[in-house]
């Protein structure tokens, strides 16, 4: 997730589960904790019991979550970074921060540019016919040596901290009450909950979900939490950080070994045409400095994995074999391109987009103009089916069999127990899961599926001179013959091993042919080979997603380190190097992590090291007084810089990376009933809006009342996993909306009946759950009633229903593109 | 003599006046429960929850090759044998009637599916992808070696392993796939 | 006094319904056809293929809303009353030393007399298979040293399994901590048939009423009269029981649940 990247240097979740055991204060807001993620809870529920922590739970609805919260504080959808914003500012106003964290661990005392500039909710460098930024006038100002000038008190008027207080100050208690309909009481109870925790001698976490990303700027709501923990001192401290709860089993894994169009394994980054000429253009517009100047090695070495011995250094490690991007392949634009016929073929495994995908309409637009379309799933679900008319569930899907084309072949599906592999959890646990049960019938691992096409492909391009035929012809297939020994070879290949022996100072530290322990050993010159650098050690010796040494129960701060294998190198709590002062003592005895023993031997004999109760995630023998060096593993790194992936080594509060401002700034979702009360613009200004003729935009005279879409406990995102399980169908039968009693009195409707609901994109039924856990807000003076509609349901399966994502716009974040799903807009009518 | 439930309670309200049943059952141990357990004798297999990402530990018990039941893996740290009522149903995933066991066809305009055999269907998915990634396929683009295959897209997932992950991103970019993505971004 | 228990803390549950899948899973029992009215709740009460309910229930609280959401099932009392009602030798039963009460689906023979006993309304008649169903403890797996299905699943730890004297010392120290929160928060159960009590009891945050639980559980008015006045009178009414169930028995064979049970197994 970038909005944690650009603040912390990794986009992902910066501590686990079991550490949320560890909280004095939790706010859950974006995210319903408790029933999507239950047994995660536990540890919440933990904290509450043991730890005494207050539970907080911010969200427009109140939910199973809020049920077992001490307090629900409900908000307007859309409206998360005023109400954070107006944390920040509270926090500056009461200097309530954590100050010498601030000031040495965060970009607080940084210049900022003098082009900088920010004007009625627009940053300086926008071109508005794009809808795009320049950043140019947002980066540090450089001093005569090249480097960002920095003031350390703190005082400079273009310091990141003086920008930072003059941003948020516009955001103050009664602007912020007017854009979200939230209590003015209940809004400061928050503040000063989380204020609570600037003491070292405390912390508390944010837990969000998809509740802060589906939407128009949802990067930005991430951002603007971030900067919060980051006030507050919570990062690398057990019981803080930003925990991002995954929904997908295996979400953060698909992510890393980059199933995604922008990227390669261990974030790398898909060469761009354009950008990426050829290899050493590619490597040469890396990051300078931080952790990321070993990113040749990675790079070479994923090279070496994927083409083999056809990888040299004289042909760039078949760099030329990657495909460029040319702008965006995002799925709303995969979805829009295949709409306009130009792609003719789609592979989908383990997804059903006519029911996940925004913008239904959309969806079936782009299938129906498909040539062929491969489905590999356990049940023939909406999308392997998408071209039969199916009558069930309220106004069902409706297709001409005979118009549609495409050829559709559904292969069946091997399920989790049926094969061994493993899965990265949402706090980068890489866990191991062993073959139980046979396979009924044809059905095969998806690993089995992806190899037997990749073989059959080479089958066909055997032979041929095409230079665009290499890399088919030369990537490395061979997994062996034994079908249930192929998920133990690829992950040996992920971790990567040595081609030849790899050497530091002329010694062989590692002989050709073994596993690499670490990523540290990885090269540039071809001389090892790994498929994603950041789950190496995972596979050395031995299998370490398979190890089960737990640790015992209550013991310490949870780290669990001889359970699985947590990348990278097996850190459980991401910058824990921030938890100790800049003497390397710990800032708290109570939040301790990790702590420089300065009397510890290490094995060269030098004096010095970092120990403690997790991995540091730090240079291991850095000392904390070590000036930044030039050269080696960690480029402009000092001893007293926790953030070892950002090149200054700190945490950002000003962040130039994102393509929607340095700073999180309120605007309106894109489809609103209200005007941004902050400034005139109105929505993002670089938001992304999908042309086609699916996705009219809709406005509140049509479309009055604000929806907001969300998932259930008892189902599984588009319900191919869920709705065909009787129990489960049992639970959940029926595809229904949640309304305020308030709304549905005005509208004549009572609980279970069947409604209308519908946006500029379409309409769906659903029956009506009336509810208290609902209620009408003032925003800005105008009375705004939401709506809640989980969007789970779809015409195949046990329990059917309407695809609740007909109703969603193409809309996308500017930087991921994900859509706007948590607020749009639509009209409800009784009856069906 | 139609001994139905009915009749029955008439005979024993006849007889006795609905005074005396159930004279003898007293509380005492009963031993028809302790007998052995259904998952006797199988075999016990680590494996994960297939749902979200908690990733809660699940124990497989399995006796020959057919899974007769899962629940929560108790030594597991986060799940410490929890499971919610998704992952409680996980056995009804694997044990299903509505399951796939046969690739499933359908023809261009046809209303109905078919079945195919495993290695055919295979086969003519290769074609296929062949046949669309040499017609689409752009190797320079404004002069620059791009070496894209803008005609097929690979949708998928976050629901499957990190070794299948890494297969599809290996065998999808050196196909020349650029429209990679799956669930992350929805 | 038996030693295991079931102690459900509502105050903890976030209504996942872990509790009745995992009990379904366990016993391998089937679906019911369900239907959406207004609420999540969906499934009315329990029926016999679901021996384990999570209610959900709305109500206004401070200004904001408490959602009352309640796991429930069978109470296992001691001296319960459906073991008293039960005309049948065997075919319900408490043990002893770990306190559940259970059905022999094969020994029943369908009078629904417990069905009537049951304060709580319990045991639920089949009418394809002719015999009562209902929660079992998994006797299978408590006897064999395994915690029940629903407690093991509970990601909350909202339902707990364990000692009996444990648990109540456990739920007298929630209660406390809950009263500043939930001020008539108390222990239900243990406090039932005059001390005897149940072998499942709940922290509950209102009164019993609130949630539709009778304050007092007592025995239905007729099973007192003829268990505790009559019983000692008629001797030989207990042949005639006897007798019935023979010949219930030799016209029916055993009450086999698996074979005629609706859809059993997987669906």
């Amino acid at each position: 997730m970038p909005g944690l990247g650009a603040s912390f240097g990794r986009g992902a979740m910066t501590n686990h589960f079991i550490d949320m055991k560890n909280a004095d204060v939790i706010v859950i807001m974006g995210s319903n904790f408790a029933e999507n993620h239950p047994v995660g809870f536990q540890w919440v529920m933990e904290a509450v019991e043991k730890n005494n922590a207050l539970l907080i739970h911010v969200d427009p609805r109140f939910t199973r979550t809020s049920a077992v919260a001490h307090k629900h504080v409900p908000m307007r959808s859309g409206s998360d970074i005023a109400f954070l914003g107006g944390m920040i500012n509270h926090l500056l106003a009461g200097g309530k921060i954590d100050r010498d964290y601030v000031a040495n661990y965060t970009n607080a005392p940084f210049i900022i540019s003098d082009k900088y500039a920010f004007n009625e909710g627009v940053f300086s460098g926008l071109d508005a016919e794009k809808r795009s930024y320049n950043p140019e006038s947002w980066q540090y100002e450089k001093g005569p040596d090249g480097k960002p000038k920095l003031d350390p008190t703190l005082k400079h008027p273009r310091s990141v901290f003086q920008l930072l207080k003059a941003h948020y100050s516009r955001y103050d208690i009664e602007t912020v009450v007017k854009i979200t309909g939230t209590r003015k009481e209940d809004v400061l109870f928050v503040y000063d909950a989380m204020a609570s925790t600037s003491v070292p001698d405390r912390s508390g976490f944010f837990a969000y979900a998809m509740g802060w990303t589906q939407h128009s700027n949802g990067v930005q709501h991430i951002r603007t939490a971030a900067m919060i923990q980051l006030l507050l001192g919570n990062m690398g401290v057990p019981g803080g950080g930003i925990n991002a709860l995954r929904g997908h089993a295996n979400v953060q894994g698909a992510t890393d070994l980059a199933v995604l169009f922008h990227d390669l394994p261990g974030y790398l980054g898909l060469p761009a045409q354009g950008a990426h000429a050829n290899l050493k253009e590619y490597l040469d517009k890396g990051p300078k400095a931080g952790f990321w100047v070993n990113r040749p090695a990675f790079v070479v070495s994923l090279l070496k994995a994927w083409y083999g011995d056809a990888a040299r250094k004289e042909n760039d490690f078949c760099f030329d074999y990657l495909p460029k991007s040319k702008g965006e392949h995002s799925f709303q634009q995969a979805f829009n391109v295949m709409a306009q016929g130009k792609i003719k073929g789609a592979v989908c495994l383990g997804q059903n987009p006519m029911g996940a995908g925004p913008n239904a309409g959309q969806m079936f637009a782009g299938l129906s103009k498909l040539d062929w379309l491969v489905s590999v799933d356990f049940f023939v679900n909406e999308t392997a089916e998408f071209w039969k008319s199916n009558p069930t569930g309220g106004l069902g899907h409706k297709a001409d069999p005979a118009a549609i084309k495409a050829e559709v072949f559904v292969f069946p599906a091997a399920t989790v127990v049926e094969k061994s592999g493993s899965f990265t959890n949402s706090g980068r646990w890489i866990q191991w899961h062993e073959q139980g049960s046979k396979s009924p019938g044809d059905a095969k691992t998806d690993a089995v599926f992806t190899i037997r096409l990749g073989r059959e492909l080479k089958k066909l391009y055997a032979g041929s001179a095409e230079k665009k035929d290499r890399p088919i012809l030369d990537m490395t297939w061979d997994y062996g013959e034994k079908e249930e020994e192929i998920p133990a070879r690829v992950l040996k290949e992920i971790n990567g091993y040595a081609v030849k022996d790899v050497l530091k100072d002329g010694k062989a530290v590692v002989k050709a042919g073994e596993q690499l322990p670490s990523f540290i050993f990885m090269r540039d010159d071809g001389s090892t080979a790994g498929g994603c650098w950041i789950y190496t050690g995972v596979f050395a010796k031995e299998n370490k997603a398979a190890s089960r040494k737990a640790d015992k129960p209550g013991e310490g701060i949870g780290s669990n380190l001889g359970w699985s294998f947590a990348w990278p190198a097996n850190r459980r709590i991401l910058y824990n190097r921030a938890s100790a002062d800049l003497s390397g003592k710990p800032r708290s005895d109570r939040k301790k992590v990790i702590w420089w023993d300065a009397g510890a031997v290490n094995p060269d004999g030098k004096k010095g090291k970092w120990a403690g109760l997790d991995v540091p995630d730090f240079g291991a023998t850095m000392a904390p007084d070590a000036k930044p060096s030039d050269k080696g593993l960690f480029v402009g790194i000092g001893g007293m810089h926790p953030f070892i992936m950002n090149p200054e080594g700190r945490g950002r509060l000003f962040a130039a990376a994102l393509k929607d401002g340095p700073f999180p700034e309120h605007y309106e979702p894109v489809e609103t009933p209200v005007d941004n009360v902050l400034s005139k613009q109105k929505s993002s200004p670089v938001a992304k809006i999908y042309k086609s003729d699916k996705n009219p935009i809709g406005t509140p005279d049509k479309y009055p009342y604000v929806l907001t879409t969300y998932r259930l406990t008892e189902h599984h995102l588009a319900g191919a996993m869920t709705r065909n399980l009787p129990w489960l169908a049992e639970l959940m039968p029926n595809l229904f909306f949640e309304i305020s009693k308030e709304l549905a009195s005005e509208l004549g409707i009572k609980p279970g009946e069947m409604c209308t609901i519908s946006s500029a994109r379409g309409a769906i039924k659903a029956q009506a759950c009336v509810t208290d856990r609902l209620k009408p807000m003032t925003i800005a003076g105008r009375k705004v009633h939401e709506i809640g509609l989980p969007w789970h349901w779809g015409f195949k399966g046990i329990a059917v229903g309407d695809v609740a994502n007909t109703l969603v716009a193409s809309v996308g974040d500017p930087n991921v593109f994900i859509q706007e799903s948590k607020a749009l807009l639509c009209d409800v009518k009784k009856g069906g | 003599m139609d001994v139905s439930r009915r009749n029955f309670l008439k005979l024993a309200g006849a007889v006795s006046a609905g005074s005396a049943l159930g004279g003898l059952s007293m509380a005492r141990p009963i031993h028809a429960y302790a007998k052995d357990l259904p998952t006797k004798g199988a075999k016990e297999v680590p494996t994960l929850c297939p749902y979200c990402a908690v990733g809660c530990g699940q124990i497989a018990h399995v006796r020959d090759g057919k899974l007769v039941n899962l629940e929560g893996d108790a030594s597991h740290p986060i799940s410490r044998g929890r499971l919610c009522s998704k992952g409680a149903a996980t056995y009804q995933m694997t044990v299903n009637d509505r399951r796939l066991t046969k690739v499933l066809y359908r023809a261009p305009g046809a209303s109905e599916w078919q079945e195919k055999p495993y290695d055919w269907a295979l086969q003519e998915v290769a074609k296929r992808f062949k046949a669309t990634r040499d017609a689409t396929f752009v190797e320079k683009d404004g002069g620059a070696l791009v070496n894209r295959c803008d005609g097929i897209a690979w949708i998928g997932s976050a629901c499957t392993d990190n070794e299948e992950c890494y297969l599809f991103a290996k065998l999808a970019r050196s196909a020349g796939i650029v429209s990679l993505e799956h669930q992350a971004r929805l | 006094m038996p030693k295991l228990a079931m102690f459900v803390d509502v105050t903890k549950c976030v209504g996942c319904r872990a509790c009745t899948v995992a009990c379904k899973q366990w016993n391998k029992l089937p679906m019911d056809k369900t239907h959406f009215t207004g609420s999540y709740q969906n499934l009315p009460d329990l029926t016999p293929t679901t021996y384990r309910l999570v209610t959900f229930k709305e109500e206004p609280f401070g200004g904001s809303v408490s959602w009352h959401l309640l796991s429930h099932s069978c109470f296992h009392c001691n001296d319960a009353p459906c073991v008293k009602a039960c005309p049948v030798p065997g075919a319900m039963t408490q043990s002893a030393d770990k306190g559940y009460v259970a059905v022999d689906r094969k020994k029943c023979i369908g009078c629904k007399y417990c069905v009537t006993a049951c304060p709580w309304g319990i045991p639920k008649y089949e009418s394809k298979s002719e015999v009562v169903a209902k929660c079992t403890f998994c006797a299978e797996r408590v006897e064999n040293n395994l915690t029940t299905a629903c407690a093991k699943s509970c990601p909350t730890g909202a339902i707990a399994f364990g000692d009996r004297d444990g648990l109540l010392a456990a739920a007298k120290k929630r209660v406390e901590a809950s009263k500043k929160i939930f001020p008539k928060a108390q222990i239900y159960g243990p406090g039932a048939y005059g001390g005897k009590g149940t072998n499942v009891f709940y922290l509950l945050k209102e009164e019993p009423s609130f949630y539709g639980l009778p304050p007092e559980p007592v025995a239905s008015a007729a099973l007192g009269l003829w268990k505790d006045v009559l019983r000692p009178l008629t001797g030989w009414g207990i042949g005639a029981t006897v007798i019935g169930a023979l010949i219930h028995y030799l016209a029916k064979g055993p009450a086999d649940y698996e074979e005629k049970g609706e859809g059993h197994g997987r669906s």
